[in-house]
């Protein structure tokens, strides 16, 4: 009688491995269908459209303008009081950035007061080559409107 | 006594039929729970840009990308929201659908569809300017670049986010 009460209290517990196998190779197969594996990142830019713009820009007003042609130059362009231009001519056939950011660090201490930055360029230049050149600008001057090329 | 064994046996297959698998069950639940979880997370893991679109690749980390209305320009189309709504060869616009501000006619009318959708679904009727994410291809040249941007400026989108492969 006493072997049989024993008998009675133990449990057999099974484990269902079978299961617990299935629901680990849906949550992995779907796991691996929705994982990323690119990190993206955004730059934030605004747009100048001619008729657009709310009052014209008053003759005082330093505006800066960053023009990219199609053999990889960079003309910068101050309008107003400390008018002036400058070109950053292309290194071995690629943009020059560096040049480009040392510049404009250089204006930025020089130059108080710029009101706005736009980067125009001409119609065949790549999407890579603006945002190349925007990067290099931005830590300088984080607004920067894209403009039409004159 | 063999009637009283009968009607026991007849209780206990009763019984048995009653019982639950709760193993299937939750099984079924966790796999939901897991894909609501992904699917409430959302963010830049949604945003994937479509294949064969190369995205430009970012030397330093800019900003973080949000959900929002998105615009992608390919090769061969641009794309809002993941639907096809003007057609390129080569990255250029169709002549005939270009209008006399230089904008693509189809896009326009989709823009200002969307934005009309957009104003009816904020709570407030808002008129303020909404932001846009643009996907575009390196090789897109400035000038299409350009000209969807100001379509979608033409029809009160403002600050434009745009979107490349983060830096290694």
């Amino acid at each position: 009688m006493r072997m049989k009460g024993r008998h009675e209290c133990e449990q057999d517990f099974e484990l269902n491995l079978a299961s617990i196998i299935d629901c680990f190779t849906v949550l992995i197969a779907y796991l691996l269908v929705s994982a990323s594996f690119i990190s993206l990142t955004a730059m934030e830019v605004d747009v100048a459209v001619p008729g657009f713009s709310s009052a014209p820009s008053p003759e005082d007003q330093v505006e800066l303008t960053m023009d990219l042609d199609a053999h990889r130059n960079i003309l910068v362009k101050v309008t107003g009081p400390s008018a002036g231009a400058f070109l950053v001519p292309a290194k071995s056939d690629q943009w020059d950035t560096l040049a480009l950011a040392e510049k404009l660090a250089s204006m930025k201490a020089s130059i108080p007061g710029i009101a706005s930055v736009m980067l125009t360029a001409e119609r065949s230049v790549e999407y890579r080559d603006v945002v190349a050149v925007l990067e290099a600008a931005k830590p300088h001057f984080p607004d920067i409107s894209l403009g039409e090329h004159e | 006594m063999r009637t009283r064994k009968k009607r026991f046996l007849r209780r206990s297959k009763s019984k048995e039929d009653m019982d639950l698998q709760i193993t299937s069950m939750a099984d079924i639940m966790i796999i939901l729970l897991i894909f609501l979880l992904k699917s409430m997370s959302g963010g830049a893991s949604s945003i994937a840009p479509p294949a064969g679109l190369l995205l430009p690749e970012a030397k330093a980390e800019a900003g973080a990308v949000e959900e929002m209305t998105k615009i992608e320009i390919s090769r061969d189309a641009v794309l809002l929201d993941g639907k096809p709504v003007t057609k390129l060869t080569d990255f250029a616009f169709e002549p005939g659908d270009v209008e006399a501000n230089g904008t693509p006619r189809s896009l326009n009318s989709v823009l200002i569809q969307k934005r009309e959708a957009d104003i009816r679904r904020s709570p407030a009727n808002d008129q303020s300017e909404i932001r846009m994410l643009v996907l575009a291809d390196q090789r897109t040249p400035y000038w299409t670049l350009k000209t969807v941007l100001t379509a979608a400026t033409h029809t009160g989108f403002a600050g434009f986010k745009l979107v490349m492969v983060g830096a290694r």
